[in-house]
C-alpha cells in the first residue's frame, strides 16, 4: 500500500470524523446535504484551499495529501464537485491576473462560491456573449463562475447576469447534472481575461491534473468501500449452510477486485507524487479513466455479492454506484473523433437542452 | 440478421410491425420496461385480442403455438416499438405449470384470466433466507381440516403490491431431503393476514416487495400437486423457465435503445462499428435461444445434463445486456444518468432506469453465480 505520512494520517482522521455524520444522513435517510453545507464545511475544514501556497492563505499542502483526503470522500459519499474547488484554487495560483487571485482569495475566505466550468461552442457575436459549458455538478450554488476554453481565454461571470443560467437535470446519484449556458450576454457584465500563452498553458494545465487526480482518487475511495461492504457481506450471508465467502466462486473474484483497486490506487499515488508537467497532466488523466472503469466494475460486482438486496434502495452498495458512474460520466466527457461520446455532444446538446431551470 | 427468413416469417414480421404502428399507444413506448399494470392493462389485452400474447403456448391452450422463429420475431418486433414487457409470471410461470400439473377447476378458473392479462400473478419462492437455496423455504402451512394456515415470509416478490394472486412454495412438513415437505400452492393476494410491503429498488421504482403471511386461510383446493411434493411441481418446468429466462428479450430492448441514441443524438456515419458489434452480440443469443427452443421441442424428457446445459443461456443472454447498456451509458455521457420522471424527455428517464435495472439481470432467477455452479456440476461433473 502506498506509505501515509503523519500529515495524511492527520487528514484521514480528521475527514472522517467530520463527514461521518453528513455520510449516516445519506445512508440511513437519504438525505442529502444542501450544496451551501458543503461549501461552508470545505471552506472552514480548509480543503477548499489546501493546496494554495500558504502566503496566499492556504495550507500549502501536496498533490498527494488532496488524494488522500478526495479517498475518504469517496468513502464518504461527499459531493465529488471538492475536486473542481481544490482545482481551480490550485490552479489559480499560476495566474498572473490580479482579479483571478483576488478570486482565490474570497473563496479561501468564504465570500465567494466559484467554480471552473470549460466552454465549449463559444461565440462573440459583437458585444455578445455566448457559449454552452461541458456538463458538471455543483454549480447552481455558486456566486461566480469561470469559463475557460482551454486555450488561454477566461470569462469571470457573476451568477447573478442578465442572458446566463444553469441548466439542472437531477441525477441518479442524488447530485444535480448541470451545465452552464451563457445566451448572449453582455460582454460589458463579464469580466475577460486572455493568459499568455505560458500562463494559460499552466492554468489550465494544473486545473486539469488536479481536476483529474481528485475524480480518480475520489473513484478509488469510493470503490474500496463498496468492495468493503460487498466482502462483509459475503461473510455475513450463508446459503446451504455456509458463509458465501466459503465458495471459491466468490473468493477469486474477490481477489480480482482487490488486486485491480489495489493497482489502481497504487497508480494514484504515483501520479501525485510526480513533479508537474505535461508527463503529470497525462498520467492523471489516464489514471482517471482507469479509475473510472476499475470503480464502475468494482461498484458492479459488489451489488452482485450482495444480491437482490444489493438491487434495493434499502442497501448502500447501490448508492456507491449510482456515484461511480455519475462521476465517471463526468470524467469521460471525451469529444475526441474516435470516441462515441464525442459525436454524441453536439446533437445532445440541441437536443437535451430543455428548459433551462 | 443471421437467419434467413422465410417469406411467410417476413410476412409475420410485417404484420406485426404494422399492427404495433396502428396499436400502441405513444404514451406507452419507451417508458419503463415494466410500467405498473395499471398503466399498461389495455395493453395487454388489446395483444390478447390480437391473439399475441401467449405465443409459446399450444393451441389448446388458446395460446399462439407459434414457431420459435415467429417468438423471435414477435420480440424484435415489440422491442423495436418500445413496447412494454408482458405480465410474464402469468404466462411464462404458473400458465405452464396449471397445464401439467392443474386440475379442470383450476385450470378453468385461471387459464382464461392469464390469457386477457385481466390477473396479475406474482412468484412466493424466495424467503430472507432462502434465495440461492430454494429449498430451505420456512414459510409453514399447517393443514387444518381443508384449508391450509399460512405463516411466514417471502421476499423479492416483483408486483406483489398489484398482483391478485401468488403461486409459490410452502413447508407443510420435513422428510429425509430437505427438499421434501414442501407444498406449492396458489393464494388470492386479498386473503385476510395477507401484508404487502414494497421495496424500492436503485433505480428508485417499487418493482418488489415483501410479503407477510399471519394466519392466511387457503383452501386445500389451491394447492397444484400432491401435499409435500411441491418441489417437483416447481421444478418440473425448470428447463423451460431456463430457456426462457435466456431469452434475447432484454438484449434486444438494450440495443434499441442503442440503436437511437446513435441514430437520433449521434448520427450513425462513425458508429457502424460498435453498433455491428452488438447487433452481432444480439444475434448470438438469439441463435442460442432458437437452438434451445428447438431442442428442448425435440427433448421432452430433457435428462439433468441436457437440462442444466441450457443455463449458459441465461449467463450469456445477462453478460450481452449489461455490456450493450454500459455502451449506452458511456455514449451517453452524464445525461444517461438523469433521474427518471421528467417529463420533458422520456426517452432519457427510460435510459437511466433500464441501466440501473440491467444490474438486476445476473440477480434474479437463480443468479449466474448459480447458473456457473450448475453447469461446472451437472454438465462438466466437476463434483
Amino acid at each position: 500500500m502506498p506509505a501515509i505520512s503523519e500529515t495524511q494520517s492527520a487528514i484521514i482522521d480528521n475527514a472522517r470524523r467530520v463527514l461521518s455524520a453528513y455520510t449516516s444522513a445519506v445512508s440511513d435517510s437519504r438525505e442529502y446535504a444542501s450544496g451551501s453545507t458543503w461549501w461552508k464545511l470545505f471552506v472552514s475544514e480548509g480543503w477548499a484551499g489546501m493546496l494554495v501556497p500558504e502566503s496566499a492563505g492556504g495550507f500549502e499542502l501536496s498533490d498527494s495529501d488532496a488524494v488522500v483526503l478526495l479517498e475518504e470522500c469517496g468513502c464518504h459519499l461527499c459531493p465529488p464537485w471538492l475536486g473542481e474547488i481544490l482545482a481551480l484554487t490550485s490552479a489559480l495560483r499560476e495566474s498572473s491576473e490580479e482579479a483571478l487571485h483576488a478570486l482565490q482569495t474570497r473563496i479561501l475566505a468564504g465570500q465567494c462560491k466559484s467554480m471552473l466550468v470549460l466552454m465549449r461552442d463559444h461565440a462573440i457575436d459583437g458585444a455578445r456573449i455566448f457559449a454552452t459549458s461541458e456538463y458538471s455538478s455543483g454549480l447552481s450554488v455558486l456566486d461566480e463562475i469561470v469559463m475557460s476554453d482551454g486555450k488561454g481565454m477566461v470569462y469571470l461571470c457573476a451568477r447573478n447576469i442578465a442572458g446566463l443560467c444553469v441548466e439542472t437535470h437531477r441525477g441518479v446519484d442524488g447530485e444535480n447534472i448541470e451545465r452552464i449556458r451563457l445566451d448572449g450576454v453582455r460582454a460589458s457584465d463579464v469580466r475577460a481575461f486572455t493568459l499568455n500563452d505560458e500562463t494559460g498553458l499552466e492554468f489550465g494545465s494544473r486545473y486539469e491534473t488536479v481536476r483529474n487526480l481528485a475524480a480518480a482518487a475520489y473513484l478509488v475511495g469510493a470503490a474500496e468501500k463498496s468492495f468493503q461492504l460487498g466482502l462483509d457481506y459475503t461473510k455475513t450471508r450463508t446459503q446451504f449452510g455456509r458463509p458465501i465467502a466459503s465458495f471459491q466462486a466468490i473468493q477469486h473474484r474477490a481477489a480480482n477486485l482487490y488486486v485491480k483497486i489495489r493497482c489502481v490506487r497504487e497508480l494514484v499515488h504515483a501520479v501525485a507524487s510526480m513533479q508537474d508537467g505535461e508527463r503529470k497532466h497525462r498520467a492523471a488523466e489516464w489514471a482517471a479513466r482507469e479509475a473510472s472503469d476499475v470503480a464502475v466494475g468494482v461498484c458492479g460486482e459488489s451489488v452482485q455479492f450482495h444480491g437482490a438486496i444489493g438491487f434495493t434502495d434499502e442497501s448502500s452498495c447501490g448508492l456507491f454506484l449510482k456515484r461511480v458512474m455519475s462521476l465517471s460520466a463526468f470524467v469521460r466527457q471525451e469529444r475526441g473523433s474516435n470516441s462515441p461520446r464525442g459525436h454524441c455532444a453536439a446533437r445532445l446538446d440541441q437536443r437535451c437542452s430543455g428548459e433551462p431551470k | 440478421m443471421l437467419r434467413p427468413e422465410t417469406a411467410s416469417d417476413s410476412r409475420f414480421r410485417n404484420d406485426v410491425r404494422k399492427w404495433l404502428q396502428d396499436e400502441l399507444d405513444e404514451s406507452l413506448r419507451y417508458i419503463s420496461f415494466r410500467p405498473p399494470p395499471d398503466a399498461a392493462r389495455e395493453w395487454y389485452r388489446r395483444v390478447a385480442e390480437r391473439g399475441w400474447i401467449a405465443p409459446h403456448w399450444e393451441k389448446q391452450w388458446g395460446g399462439m403455438e407459434a414457431s420459435p422463429v415467429q417468438q423471435i420475431i414477435l420480440m424484435e418486433e415489440f422491442c423495436r416499438a418500445g413496447a412494454p414487457d408482458l405480465p410474464t409470471q402469468g404466462l411464462n410461470h404458473v400458465g405452464p405449470i396449471l397445464m401439467r400439473w392443474g386440475n379442470q377447476r383450476q385450470i378453468d378458473l385461471h387459464i382464461p384470466k392469464i390469457l386477457t392479462g385481466d390477473v396479475i400473478w406474482c412468484q412466493g419462492y424466495s424467503e430472507p433466507n432462502a434465495g440461492s437455496d430454494l429449498a430451505a423455504v420456512r414459510t409453514r402451512a399447517e393443514i387444518s381440516g381443508d384449508i391450509l394456515r399460512i405463516n411466514g415470509a417471502k421476499i423479492w416478490t416483483t408486483w406483489a403490491q398489484y398482483a391478485d394472486w401468488m403461486f409459490g412454495l410452502v413447508r407443510t412438513g420435513c422428510g429425509e431431503r430437505r427438499t421434501d415437505g414442501l407444498t406449492f400452492v396458489l393464494l388470492s393476494m386479498s386473503s385476510k393476514g395477507v401484508t404487502v410491503r414494497p421495496i424500492k429498488t436503485i433505480s428508485g421504482e417499487w418493482e418488489f416487495c415483501e410479503v407477510f403471511f399471519d394466519d392466511v386461510e387457503v383452501p386445500l383446493d389451491n394447492v397444484i400437486g400432491d401435499v409435500g411434493a411441491g418441489w417437483r411441481v416447481a421444478t418440473s418446468l425448470l428447463d423451460e423457465e431456463r430457456v426462457r429466462i435466456g431469452s434475447p428479450l432484454q438484449a434486444l430492448r438494450a440495443l434499441e435503445a442503442l440503436r437511437i441514441v446513435f441514430r437520433d443524438h449521434c448520427g450513425n456515419d462513425h458508429l457502424s462499428d460498435l453498433l455491428f458489434d452488438a447487433e452481432m452480440k444480439v444475434e448470438m443469443v438469439t441463435a442460442s435461444f432458437l437452438s434451445a427452443l428447438e431442442s428442448a421441442r425435440q427433448d421432452a424428457s430433457a435428462t439433468r445434463s441436457s437440462s442444466a446445459e441450457r443455463s449458459y443461456l441465461k449467463m450469456l443472454a445477462t453478460h450481452v445486456t449489461l455490456e450493450i447498456w454500459d455502451l449506452v451509458r458511456r455514449t451517453l455521457g452524464p445525461l444517461a444518468l438523469v433521474q427518471g420522471g421528467r417529463a420533458d424527455n422520456q426517452f432519457l428517464a427510460y435510459v437511466s432506469e433500464s441501466i440501473l435495472q440491467a444490474r438486476k439481470f445476473p440477480i434474479f432467477g437463480g443468479t449466474n453465480e448459480i447458473q456457473s455452479s450448475i453447469i461446472s456440476r451437472h454438465v462438466l461433473g466437476m463434483g
